[in-house]
């Protein structure tokens, strides 16, 4: 058959382009994507019939039989006869007045476009009976049809796009077919555009890299030869974006029926790449750009399972930084779904007496994992230092870290959340060294060696209040397994309930009682860490969240009517 | 008097201000003006049935006299939902402080020559997507051709859902456009007619 053909629906949608002004088209794309062909169909007839738009004979015929198809409601007979269109659309590579689209389509995600040739025009020409601004940007995407679908791929990347403020058009066409003449004049004076991160570590040509550089010499780098013979259109292919050389004719592209063959020609570094790596590569190279994740993992001793190993054991354990804060997010396994293992404790309704939330099984010695859950929060940058803190004490680190596992709601805990209710670690130098009853006896440099304190450690760091921790830096330098002191464990049921005040509110320097937090502050800490861990941030005011369902969002042996927060 | 179904079909789509989605509305009154009545019989019931927007009585009527008379089905117009409720109402701003852009002055100057148009006023409504510019304009024969021509204006200028009231010149508007009048900063007004010497 001679001629594009115009038969499903997608094709009839490319037949359209240029026709329909491009928001429509956009819009019943979209319709058409997420399945509701039908509307798609009437809207685009309706536009078509009201506005009087003479279509070429072979998209009017197609339009037609689709209207029936999809009971439009509109008798075809109503379409305007059949003409071709008084002006040619004319596009433009780079024309005066465009905006910088490229760098949005660069940064859409690449996993989407695997195997797609990207690429970018711009049209000159108003579309429609009520044109928006020119030139209008066009990505043409060229799939193989039995790898992509045309409407999904074509929805994503609009929506991609649009997210960024940019409202292009998007073609998607089947690599190595006849098309349009539409898509044939943009793909003319298109330009290919790499799409994902710049530096990809499992890109083997370098000049992914290189956008704007006109790299000539990556011409010779790929000969036809290094293309494997069975590099059909099938395979999974990552055109790596080169500027072509000036003088490459890029009207050449259409002709080919080859997509490989197409990239060779125009001087395309041709990888075949895994397409998991990209995913990967992503995560790794945020992780490996951190500088601090060259330090030693005090906390975190490999050769015992992660505090939350008990939910999946199989989840990368990626190393928490302090500093920025989405990579704390991808190393926190709460960022992901909880599953039920994880939030288990919490639900139940056991209440444990040393443990009123339920959260012990959370709060192991890795504070940092706790502290990534709410990086925007100060509290839990706070909570990240600890991390570096203890670099000082590796080893008693590491030797209570590794016994928590089987009981641990146990001992860890203990010590920990001692220190935490006595509140010394948010006292001001002076409170601390007078604090020694709530400290568990055998942390020895608990308290006078301590080179500052705790609080004045977080700002240090992150510049933060002082009083913002929830949790004291302090316990990581000697998470010792402490013996359960009896009367300890009596104290912590209460020290949960009153609720907090609000969350940046500083510790006053002065207290009543140095050993011992404020009702109100022994709530905070009480909500925050339960906020923590179910992975929200506090809030400013109100109740917080967490808790056994029915409890209204109060720990399981929070007292009913606590005195609300200012 | 029986308004014609050009008119009663401008009057209804006036009241689906802010009820129907912008990016349909515009399209609508675009049709409309360019005389798609098979398409607004066919679209206009069933777009309201899927955005699930009811209307009143005195708007049954409207749609009836316009789209019951381009041929939709009886059927279909009896399966519109009733009103149920009134609109929430958004803020507008008026912006008063910033300069007429190029937009409005091309407004302005199609608007100012149409027979009929006694003022012209603008302000901007608050959104999920940003804010929305709101033309009104009092006044107006074959309102729905000056409504068309001012979208397009708009659309040209890059706004992808334009809003353009043109209301009669007399009466009462719905709460939506009395909002949006009174949040509006006038942009021109009609000098008033000379006094003919006796």
């Amino acid at each position: 058959m001679d001629g594009p053909t115009y038969e499903s629906t997608h094709q009839l949608l490319l037949g359209l382009a240029g026709h329909v002004d491009d928001d429509l088209l956009s819009w019943v794309r979209e319709l058409v994507a997420v399945g509701e062909e039908a509307r798609a169909v009437s809207l685009v007839t309706a536009d078509v019939v009201a506005e009087r738009i003479r279509l070429p004979a072979p998209v009017r015929t197609a339009l037609a039989d689709a209207g029936r198809a999809a009971r439009a409601g509109i008798d075809p007979v109503e379409l305007a006869p059949a003409a071709e269109p008084a002006v040619e659309h004319r596009f433009a590579a780079s024309p005066a007045g465009a905006d910088d689209v490229a760098s949005a389509v660069r940064a859409l995600p690449a996993r989407q476009l695997q195997g797609a040739a990207v690429h970018l025009t711009w049209r000159l020409t108003p579309a429609g009976t009520a044109p928006g601004p020119l030139p209008h940007p066009v990505v043409i995407l060229e799939i193989d049809p039995a790898r992509h679908s045309g409407e999904m791929l074509s929805y994503l990347v609009a929506s991609g796009l649009a997210r960024g403020g940019v409202h292009a058009s998007v073609e998607v066409v089947a690599a190595g077919h006849e098309q349009p003449p539409y898509q044939r004049a943009a793909l003319a004076a298109a330009v290919p555009v790499a799409v994902g991160d710049s530096v990809e570590s499992g890109a083997p040509t370098v000049e992914s890299s290189v956008i704007a550089e006109p790299v000539t010499e990556a011409v010779p780098t790929v000969t036809p030869e290094s293309i494997p013979a069975s590099a059909a259109v099938t395979e999974p292919v990552r055109v790596v974006q080169v500027i072509p050389h000036p003088d490459t004719e890029p009207a050449e592209a259409v002709a080919h029926d080859d997509e490989t063959g197409y990239a060779v020609e125009h001087g395309y570094a041709v990888e075949h790449d895994e397409p998991e790596a990209i995913e990967h590569d992503e995560l790794g190279d945020i992780a490996d750009e951190d500088p601090a994740v060259d330090e030693p993992e005090p906390v975190l001793d490999p050769s015992e399972p992660h505090p939350f190993a008990d939910v999946r054991t199989d989840r990368p354990r990626r190393r928490p930084v302090a500093g920025g804060p989405a990579l704390s997010a991808l190393s926190d396994p709460l960022s992901g779904p909880l599953s039920e293992p994880l939030m288990a404790p919490l639900l139940d309704p056991t209440i444990h007496a040393h443990d009123p939330l339920g959260v012990d099984h959370l709060v192991g010695p890795s504070r940092h994992t706790l502290a990534a859950v709410d990086t925007e929060e100060p509290e839990a940058q706070e909570t990240e230092e600890p991390e570096q803190a203890p670099a000082e004490e590796p080893d008693p680190v590491a030797e209570a870290a590794s016994e928590p596992t089987p009981e641990p709601e146990l001992l860890p805990e203990d010590s920990w959340a001692a220190e935490w209710e006595s509140g010394a670690w948010a006292m001001p130098l002076d409170d601390v060294e007078s604090a020694p009853a709530a400290e568990p006896v055998d942390e020895p440099d608990a308290d006078g060696s301590e080179p500052e304190p705790p609080a004045r450690h977080g700002l240090d760091q992150h510049d933060e209040p002082p009083a913002m921790a929830p949790e004291p830096p302090r316990q990581l330098r000697a998470p010792r397994p402490t013996p359960m002191q009896p009367n300890r464990r009596d104290e912590r049921p209460e020290q949960h309930e009153p609720p907090a005040p609000r969350a940046p509110e500083p510790r006053p320097a002065a207290r009543p009682e140095p050993a011992r937090l404020s009702d109100a502050d022994r709530e905070l800490l009480a909500r925050l860490q339960a906020e923590l861990v179910q992975g929200r941030k506090p809030r400013r005011s109100g109740a917080p969240t967490g808790g056994r369902p029915g409890s209204n969002g109060r720990g399981p042996n929070r007292r009913d009517n606590p005195p609300e927060a200012g | 008097m029986t308004p014609t179904p050009e008119a009663a079909c401008h009057e209804l789509l006036l009241r689906l201000a802010d009820r129907l989605p912008d990016e349909l509305l515009w399209r609508l009154r675009d049709w409309l003006a360019a005389g798609g009545r098979p398409a607004l019989a066919a679209t206009l019931p069933r777009e309201l049935l899927r955005n699930r927007i009811g209307l009143g009585d005195d708007e049954m009527e409207l749609l009836g006299a316009c789209a019951g008379a381009w041929g939709a089905s009886p059927r279909l117009l009896d399966s519109i939902l009733p009103l149920v409720g009134t609109p929430a109402i958004p803020a507008f701003d008026a912006a008063a402080d910033s300069p007429v852009d190029a937009a409005a002055l091309a407004v302005l100057a199609v608007v100012r020559d149409h027979p009929g148009v006694t003022r012209l006023q603008q302000t901007w409504r608050a959104g999920p997507q940003g804010r929305q510019r709101i033309v009104t304009v009092r006044g107006g024969d074959q309102p729905w051709v000056l409504t068309a021509t001012v979208q397009r204006i708009l659309r040209s200028y890059g706004d992808r859902t334009p809003c353009v009231e043109v209301l009669p010149p007399h009466g009462e508007p719905s709460p939506y456009h009395r909002a949006a009048i009174i949040g509006s900063t006038t942009l021109w007004r009609a000098p008033a007619p000379e006094q003919a010497s006796v």
